[in-house]
């Protein structure tokens, strides 16, 4: 309960820990890291982390409705393969290829999304076996290889060109999460979404159709992690089967940093894009000190739990 | 309306002949899985050459051992309400540690304790953060699967851990017993141990009571803390046992190694019939479910398809079953 006009430690810690975290970062790596501290560096964190960026605004509206996604690592991967597929074949117009993505996004966020609120699947087991699911069928499509459709128009775009000096990838990003940010804080369906993951069962009362909400978090879940995987092509300039492998971890890390509850009803677009980019300046900062890789393992890991810990709420 | 309902139920009792009494009735009751593991071993035993040989079945029988004895783990606390999915890292965790000391030359019965312990700590560190912090079981089983994985990509650099050359150490996962391969031996053993404890223990019945409601629970006087606790201690530890036996039976450890066993281990308990809601589930039929995977796998190996395309099998599966569970559940 809060209680207002009373200044309480604890929970200005756990309302502004991540910008704790964020100065802190900052500081230390200024310090001990040479070259952190410069304006081309913090682009390269931005580029460096638009995947993840993007993908985290879909478990963002996962998670504040009440469930998990971790599948939205393999949809993106997915995306990417058949962008360069279809790249590779020729013959297939924009539009009609920008339809079929947005064709498959709708479905495979229907099938997730009934798969939980209608067959009563948790979250957490339904994207699990889509990831596999998407994964084992891409391996059978391509046979474990890569798809190099050579460096067309939109690799070009999207990975090399820049508008008011900024990367386009970026400015990507930044479309996405306006977008994001309408959806959730000025219309009714951002309201819903909040509602549910506050709690359904008062939620149907009130005549909120929540069932249907779900299914809808779930299509704009796979909608923006499509989005991603057109990134994810640009950045790779071939279609990788193998791509994005736990960036889902990366996803949940960095809308627990941003203060969303996991268990639903809580979370903010803001926040949860600095959460993004504290992981991205943290994993960045270390390259620069030299920490071997698998260390990142370790780190996000740790983060998760950290960030879980914050924020845990006793009953 | 109730009182006839009744007066029917004591009629069925005492007629003889009854199937709705008959022993066979009861355990395709209890054990719904077993329909369609028998009918896809009659289609298999028909249709695919070479899987009612005696080898292929012992093939088998070694290769779900290890699935099931960390399934059992898993069902603990799935029945609980939880997840485990740090499963997979524990195991490549102990598998290196048991790599390495055999190849040290360590005695099988200082390693074997040891490995134990390790997996156990493991489950404990799960525990503590679940019950004393409060945060999701998934969340604290992800993040430590996460830290797992990346301390045996630390300790092997990426690269396996080949070629122990133990023999006492390899008959482990290789041996026969009267015939039987050893992993079988243990998993019996193991399987009959577990399954003693959980119909015959007031420990169970508190694993079965905070499963169905963990409030209640707490307000009757059961140590929810302490017994979650010990849950994911004999889940880590189940995962170390079969830890120790693969790396015996491969005889090689990958840093990869146990990476999404947690997902076959989460599909067998589902399919053996357990609800992820808690206060559901058994050891016998997680084995049945298991064994099903096995089945699953070793088929699409005698068939010469690509083991992706089990993958999507199997996930399909897994939605199905717990689809099913729900809806079965809703309906009682």
């Amino acid at each position: 309960m809060k209680i207002q006009g009373k200044f309480n430690t604890i929970s200005f810690v756990k309302t502004y820990s991540l910008y704790f975290v964020l100065g802190a970062l900052i500081i230390f790596f200024s310090i001990f890291a040479q070259g952190f501290l410069t304006w081309c560096n913090f682009i390269n964190i931005l580029k460096r982390t638009t995947i993840t960026a993007i993908l985290s605004l879909g478990t963002l509206f996962v998670i504040i409705s009440g469930g998990i996604d971790i599948s939205n690592g393999a949809i993106a991967t997915l995306s990417s393969v058949i962008i360069a597929t279809a790249l590779l074949n020729g013959g297939i117009t924009w539009p009609i290829l920008i339809l079929a993505l947005v064709v498959l996004a709708l479905l495979i966020g229907l099938f997730s999304g009934s798969a939980v609120a209608l067959g009563n699947v948790p979250p957490i087991i339904t994207t699990l076996a889509l990831a596999s699911m998407i994964r084992g069928g891409m391996m059978v499509y391509t046979g474990g290889f890569t798809i190099d459709a050579g460096r067309g128009v939109l690799i070009r775009f999207l990975n090399r060109a820049s508008f008011l000096g900024i990367p386009n990838m970026i400015w990507v990003v930044l479309i996405m999460y306006f977008i994001g940010y309408v959806l959730l804080t000025k219309t009714k369906f951002g309201r819903y979404v909040y509602a549910i993951g506050g709690d359904s069962e008062i939620c149907e009362h009130a005549g909120i159709p929540v069932k249907k909400v779900r299914i809808l978090v779930f299509i704009f879940a796979s909608m923006v992690a499509f989005v991603a995987g057109i990134l994810l092509y640009a950045r790779l300039g071939v279609g990788q089967p193998t791509a994005l492998i736990n960036i889902e971890l990366d996803c949940i890390a960095a809308v627990v940093l941003g203060g969303a509850s996991l268990s639903g009803g809580r979370g903010s677009i803001i926040n949860t894009f600095l959460g993004v980019v504290t992981l991205g300046l943290l994993i960045n900062g270390m390259n620069y000190l030299n920490v071997v890789t698998y260390w990142q393992y370790v780190v996000q890991g740790c983060v998760i739990l950290f960030a879980a810990l914050v924020h845990s709420q006793r009953k | 309306m109730q009182k006839g309902n009744t007066q029917k139920k004591q009629r069925m009792k005492y007629s003889l002949l009854n199937w709705k009494e008959s022993c066979l009735f009861r355990l395709f009751r209890n054990s719904q899985i077993l329909i369609p593991l028998l009918f896809i071993l009659c289609f298999a035993s028909f249709f695919v050459p070479h899987f009612m040989v005696k080898d292929n079945i012992l093939n088998i029988l070694r290769q779900i051992s290890v699935l099931s004895l960390i399934s059992i783990g898993s069902t603990l606390v799935i029945i609980t309400g939880g997840i485990d999915l740090s499963v997979g890292s524990v195991m490549a965790l102990v598998a290196v540690y048991t790599a390495t000391a055999v190849k040290a030359g360590t005695s099988f019965w200082i390693i074997f304790p040891v490995a134990i312990l390790f997996g156990m700590l493991i489950g404990m560190v799960n525990g503590i953060l679940i019950m004393n912090f409060t945060i999701p079981p998934f969340i604290v089983t992800l993040a430590v699967m996460t830290i797992g994985r990346g301390l045996v990509l630390l300790r092997t650099g990426g690269s396996n851990i080949t070629e122990l050359g133990n023999k006492a150490f390899l008959f482990l996962g290789r041996g026969f017993l009267l015939g039987i391969p050893f992993p079988i031996i243990i998993l019996f053993v193991f399987y009959l141990f577990w399954s003693i404890v959980l119909n015959n223990t007031r420990f169970a019945r508190e694993v079965y009571a905070i499963g169905n409601n963990e409030e209640a629970s707490k307000v009757a006087g059961i140590a929810v803390r302490r017994v979650i606790l010990y849950v994911y201690m004999i889940a880590g530890m189940m995962a170390s046992v079969g830890a120790v036996i693969d790396t015996s039976r491969m005889n090689t450890v990958t840093a990869m190694y146990g990476n999404g066993i947690e997902f076959d281990c989460v599909t067998a308990v589902v399919l053996g019939g357990a609800s992820l809601d808690g206060g559901s589930g058994r050891v016998m039929n997680t084995l049945y479910g298991a064994a099903l995977l096995g089945i699953i796998n070793n088929l699409f190996n005698l068939l010469g398809v690509s083991t992706y395309w089990g993958q999507i099998v199997k996930g399909l599966i897994l939605i199905l079953a717990v689809m099913t569970n729900t809806t079965l559940k809703r309906r009682d």
